[in-house]
């Protein structure tokens, strides 16, 4: 009973945090000076060709069914949410005419999905790893030697060290691709490798700026849970080091680190994002900045509906996980 | 047997360095129950602390040696133990039970596990965890104590319980010499009877040492066969339990004796006024002068030295010295 | 004085120099570095060019005191009107309580929940380079006032019940009065922290959105002086000076912030603890 409240409000919370979200996302262009179709016109008809006025008229209609544009301001409001929430359809896209902007997206989704999780994945266990040995060893000089370094890595943004990554190793020292060029055969084992070589900068890049996080965040929770009585006797007790250290210590301090990471999605997320486009590498960042430079409309609302509706449900699922992985809340 | 010989165990702190424990001196004798005595803030658990070889920044040794003597069972062999070793004997020759609590014991971990984590991985493997977990599941019901509480989580037993069973985990290895610091606080009576008794039981089994601490008198009369009164970071008296009840000859034992309630006395229990002195800057002279009946001019001068004033009794008190005359309370009037 | 870790006094010389740098510095700049064809190209560091000139004829050191200044005042107006708004709401949303208070919550903890990015990129991207500064530092104060928000109110929560107030109320002195003497100097305290990490999300917002051409490009920020670069071929051309100098100047400033900000709660904390 006491989930099914919490599993309630969780759920009340996410929607009313989307439900803004993509009001404001349908808000923004409406409050912008100009309209995209005349934009759009406007550009097409400034390269040169005179244009029979019937067919710009037609394709002003087309254009502004297109764009969602159609009727009353509600009448557009409601269409938008019904193709966020349930169709899931933005319409043809521009640059890509006539794909449309949902199967875009599904392309590149994937590709985001990976680089996130991987990054996150590496840089939680191991940025937790070395907070862990960090805060129980903490007298030791090493472990002020790592907490100096993660405290210098930790502010910087992910974008400027994926710029410095690109500068420094695919410039100053071509060993990495400065361009994304994915070859052979999707699936193959060559194409693993060009996928992994390709991904590898912009991955690092994540991954350091995450792990000064972890590394002072575990340590500190390392530090409060050894002053644990229970470690305090386990000591006592003749266990031995290892034994506490990852048997008491970290079994308890990890747990709230979960409940970071949910917390730590957005920012990694639009850390991502730019850190993709410096990269060119194929997701959801990259499809942003491509439908940004083509003035490609429906292509952006799409893309950023759908990421904020994503990082949303990621952290609504490691919400409702969460309890079911805290043995202290399991076991009650 | 454990020699601690002028042993000073100070704490490092922002506002100076804390003289938790000064100049101690005594032994522990293999097969007996020691209670040392004081109330909080003496610096009785510093000492445990010492005496178990937990000594870690802030606290510091500043003088003096701990040194445990074993005998050897199978070729006789003394070996001398210092105290910066003591650690690799916990749990051999050396366990603590501590005060009962909810949280000496890992939350998230079954005791069956806990009680095999005592053990290195090597040892496990060599004994089996099988023959290990019987030996303890059969030295619990000897302790009159269910088996399966190995199967539970700490949260799922009672407080009496939960103790009785770590009483069970330090005691199963047989260890030298057990260090119970306030193993009965916080607990209610009846069960504290219980452990109580539990303890001299075993005790009396295994013919080893144990160490009780407690700020309760009571607790010490039922059980200790030796007592240690501390005082402000000192030892006052050290003698037999039932001297210490009857023939106290320290003023501060005396004024602790004289504060339990006895059968059949309905007169109002009197307390010790004042406060021990703060430990940053102890006083020059004998530290319970300022809450003396005894005390003159000379007391605040001089630190009274430990001496064994009868076979076995030692008291630091100047006014006990040999040689001065042997006032008591009753004496005075005053009791 | 014990207290003071060395941690703090680094991060507060870093962040000293960049005020320098971005505050006083640029008032001595002989000519508008971001006017193009000011100097001959491409010049080595000199004497007269410390880190010598682009290939548009700018005075590379020059153009970077400007951008440090535009920077930090996007993150000091930022942080400051983000602060000032959040410590107030927050004040009273913990002191008067009730419904007010539930309702200002949901606002705080739903705006906290929105992505500022995507939508930051959304605007910038339907304004077409032609996003003003001001207008991106609107929209970051949005987002980021519930953070110092919650914040104040935790903390005037809590003190609605200690001792001192209780006392200073039954000494008759009028709510306001109390607020401002006895709880803003705490509050402030704790404040701080939060204000200087609200500079560096700010800058770094708008750096993130330069560096993808999405912020004010007439301006020179620390991340439009990035953007330049990289479009005039910078990497190419191996000027390195005009690229690495703003991608340093943010690390170095970032970490600085952090320093002082995590530094200051320290100290802060252990003040608090020992009184």
């Amino acid at each position: 009973m006491q989930f099914a409240k919490f599993l309630l409000s969780r759920l009340f919370s996410y929607l009313l945090v989307v439900w803004i979200s993509i009001t404001i996302v349908f808000f923004v262009p409406r409050f912008i000076p100009g309209n995209p179709v005349e934009a759009m016109l406007g550009k097409l008809m400034s390269q040169g060709t005179t244009m029979d006025p019937v067919l710009v008229e037609t394709m002003r209609k087309t254009m502004t069914q297109m764009f969602g544009l159609e009727g009353t301001l509600w009448e557009q409001y409601s269409a938008f949410l019904k193709r966020v929430f349930l169709t899931l359809d933005f319409g043809p896209s521009l640059s890509y005419y006539p794909t449309p902007v949902s199967l875009l997206i599904a392309r590149s989704l994937p590709w985001s999905i990976g680089l996130m999780l991987t990054a996150l994945l590496i840089s939680w266990c191991l940025g937790n790893f070395i907070g862990l040995l960090a805060g129980y060893y903490n007298r030791k000089t090493s472990s002020k030697v790592i907490e100096t370094t993660a405290m210098v890595i930790y502010p910087i943004p992910y974008y400027i060290l994926a710029l410095l990554l690109n500068i420094l190793f695919a410039y100053v020292w071509p060993i990495f691709p400065f361009v994304f060029q994915v070859s052979g055969e999707p699936g193959s084992w060559p194409w693993m490798k060009s996928v992994a070589y390709n991904s590898f900068l912009p991955l690092m890049a994540i991954v350091t700026v995450s792990l000064g996080w972890w590394i002072i965040s575990m340590k500190a929770m390392a530090i409060d849970t050894k002053e644990e009585d229970f470690v305090q006797y386990a000591r006592y007790r003749g266990v031995k080091d290892n034994k506490v250290m990852f048997g008491y210590v970290a079994r308890t301090a990890v747990l709230p680190q979960i409940t970071v990471l949910g917390l730590s999605l957005g920012g990694v997320f639009g850390g991502s994002l730019i850190t993709e486009i410096l990269f060119g590498y194929p997701g959801v960042g990259t499809l942003v900045y491509k439908a940004i430079l083509g003035t490609d409309y429906n292509l952006i609302m799409g893309t950023i509906s759908i990421s904020i509706v994503a990082v949303a449900t990621a952290t609504l699922i490691l919400d409702i996980v969460y309890p079911f992985i805290d043995p202290r809340i399991r076991y009650k | 047997m454990i020699r601690i010989k002028n042993v000073s165990l100070f704490y490092d702190t922002v506002q100076g360095t804390v003289k938790a424990v000064e100049d101690v001196s005594f032994e522990l004798y293999d097969g007996e129950i020691v209670g040392v005595a004081g109330e909080s803030g003496c610096g009785k658990s510093t000492l445990m602390k010492g005496i178990y070889g937990n000594i870690e920044r802030p606290m510091y040794l500043a003088h003096g040696s701990i040194e445990l003597e074993v005998e050897d069972e199978q070729d006789g062999r003394r070996e001398v133990i210092p105290n910066s070793e003591f650690h690799r004997y916990w749990w051999k020759h050396l366990s603590y039970i501590p005060q009962a609590s909810m949280s000496v014991m890992n939350p998230v971990v079954r005791i069956k596990d806990q009680f095999l984590d005592s053990y290195s991985l090597q040892e496990v493997r060599n004994y089996g965890k099988k023959v290990l977990i019987d030996a303890m599941a059969a030295y619990l019901q000897e302790l009159e104590l269910p088996a399966d509480v190995l199967n539970a989580y700490p949260h799922q037993l009672s407080g009496g319980m939960r103790q009785r069973v770590i009483v069970a985990l330090a005691t199963f290895v047989q260890p030298k010499f057990v260090i119970a610091d306030e193993p009965t606080t916080a607990l209610d009576v009846v069960v504290q009877r219980g452990i109580l008794t539990m303890l001299r039981s075993l005790q009396k089994k295994a013919g080893n040492t144990f160490v009780m601490v407690s700020h309760d008198m009571g607790v010490h009369y039922q059980i200790t066969d030796r007592m240690v009164i501390m005082y402000a970071g000192k030892v006052v008296e050290i003698a037999r339990t039932d001297v210490i009840f009857a023939r106290p000859l320290h003023p501060y034992t005396e004024m602790l004796i004289r504060s339990l309630p006895r059968l059949g006395d309905n007169a109002e229990r009197a307390g010790i006024t004042g406060r021990p002195p703060s430990l940053l800057n102890p006083p020059r002279g004998c530290r319970f002068a300022d809450r003396c009946y005894l005390a003159d001019a000379r007391c605040s001068q001089v630190q009274p030295e430990l001496l064994e004033l009868e076979p076995g009794h030692f008291v630091a008190c100047l006014k006990r010295e040999p040689g001065s005359a042997m006032i008591t309370l009753e004496e005075m009037g005053v009791a | 004085m014990r207290l003071i870790k060395p941690r703090l006094v680094i991060g507060i010389i870093i962040v000293g120099i960049f005020l320098v740098m971005g505050l006083i510095m640029p008032l001595f700049a002989p000519e508008d570095p971001t006017a193009w064809n000011t100097y001959f190209r491409n010049m080595p560091p000199s004497g007269e060019h410390y880190m010598g000139t682009n290939n548009l004829g700018q005075d590379i050191f020059w153009l970077l005191t400007w951008s440090i200044r535009n920077s930090l005042w996007i993150g000091l107006s930022v942080a400051g009107l983000a602060t000032l708004i959040g410590v107030i709401v927050g004040l009273l949303s913990g002191f008067v309580g009730g419904f007010t208070d539930r309702f200002l919550t949901l606002v705080m903890d739903t705006v906290i929940a929105v992505p500022s990015l995507p939508i930051l990129i959304l605007m910038s991207s339907l304004l077409g380079g032609q996003t003003s500064l001001v207008i991106i530092a609107g929209v970051l104060v949005f987002f980021n006032w519930p953070w110092p928000g919650r914040q104040a109110r935790a903390m005037s929560l809590s003190l609605r019940e200690r001792e001192f107030i209780n006392v200073a109320q039954a000494s008759g002195e009028g709510t306001l009065k109390i607020v401002i003497v006895e709880i803003l100097p705490f509050v402030l305290g704790w404040a701080l922290a939060n204000f200087i990490n609200t500079i560096l999300v700010a800058i770094s917002a708008e750096s993130g959105l330069a560096i993808i051409g999405l912020s004010s490009l007439k301006d020179a920020t620390l991340g439009t002086m990035i953007y330049w670069a990289m479009q005039h071929q910078a990497l190419l051309l191996e000027k390195w000076l005009w690229i690495l100098s703003p991608i340093f100047s943010i690390m170095l400033l970032f970490i600085g912030l952090f320093l002082v900000s995590t530094g200051w709660s320290d100290y802060f904390a252990t003040r608090r603890g020992r009184q």
